[in-house]
């Protein structure tokens, strides 16, 4: 599948669906080969039934302003670019709201599969 | 114009329970009256909507053809500019990106959109941020 988005400038933005508990929702999240985790706001994952909150254990995050510590859940279904992965596990942790998206897409949903980004022409194509 | 409402349909416009709506007319927070002759409770159409304001319940489905309109995204973008919106079953294209919906909620407030969308909890949704990113900001994820 591909994806449109302007080379020039912006994020990479990918739409994604995202299943909860009983519902799903598509949210916004930037293209991040930086990182080897997915990630969405605490919030969306509290909108689709799921309980950070009381998640076990912490996962290490190093991000560029310094290392953090963030639970993981275990989302039932998560799609994006014609891919679909079952109980994905995504941190949550919340961006600030500059960032315009909802959460980051990481190199773990494109793990196995040739993932192509043209910077020039402005396509991404899974 | 419906202008007057049973506790059921009060709990359903505001997506409470109807037992909840008893509570808040029993205890005199949601104005009302009794059927004469019986112990049918009635909600005037003001008093739900003055109800529903103090308790910050979207007032939509209340007020016919307000925030319920399937706008196609460009007609989204173009209201909404530099807003964050929670769109209700939202039509997509094959990449999942929005192609029409009907906008549940919408603030300059990302986290008033995700408080809403909690409450109103759609099963089926969007989140969208309208806003482009300036050109003189960098994004380092």
């Amino acid at each position: 599948m591909n994806i449109k988005f302007d080379p020039k400038r912006g994020l990479i933005v990918i739409p994604t669906r995202l299943f909860g508990i009983h519902t799903d929702t598509i949210v916004q999240l930037a293209l991040d080969t930086g990182a080897t985790s997915s990630m969405i706001n605490w919030d969306v994952a509290v909108l689709l039934g799921y309980d950070p909150a009381s998640a076990k254990e912490r996962i290490q995050v190093t991000t560029g302003s310094g290392v953090e510590f963030a639970p993981p859940i275990v989302v039932k279904k998560v799609e994006a670019l014609g891919r679909s992965l079952e109980n994905f596990p995504i941190l949550c942790h919340t961006l600030p709201p500059s960032a315009t998206v909802d959460g980051l897409l990481g190199l773990d949903f494109f793990r196995g599969v040739r993932l192509v980004v043209d910077l020039q022409a402005g396509i991404i194509t899974l | 114009m419906k202008d007057l409402f049973t506790t059921g349909e009060a709990a359903e416009i505001c997506r409470v329970s109807q037992q909840t709506i008893i509570r808040c007319f029993d205890s005199g927070r949601l104005e009302g009256f009794r059927v004469p002759g019986s112990k049918l409770r009635r909600i005037p159409r003001q008093s739900l909507i003055q109800f529903m304001k103090e308790n910050n319940i979207p007032i939509d489905n209340i007020e016919p053809g307000r925030m319920k309109e399937v706008l196609s995204l460009p007609e989204i973008k173009q209201r909404y500019d530099a807003e964050w919106v929670l769109i209700g079953d939202p039509e997509t294209n094959d990449d999942f990106s929005i192609k029409k919906g009907v906008v549940l909620w919408h603030s300059k407030d990302r986290d008033e959109v995700y408080r809403k969308a909690r409450e109103l909890h759609p099963n089926h949704s969007a989140i969208l941020c309208i806003a482009k990113l300036p050109d003189d900001v960098a994004v380092v994820l």
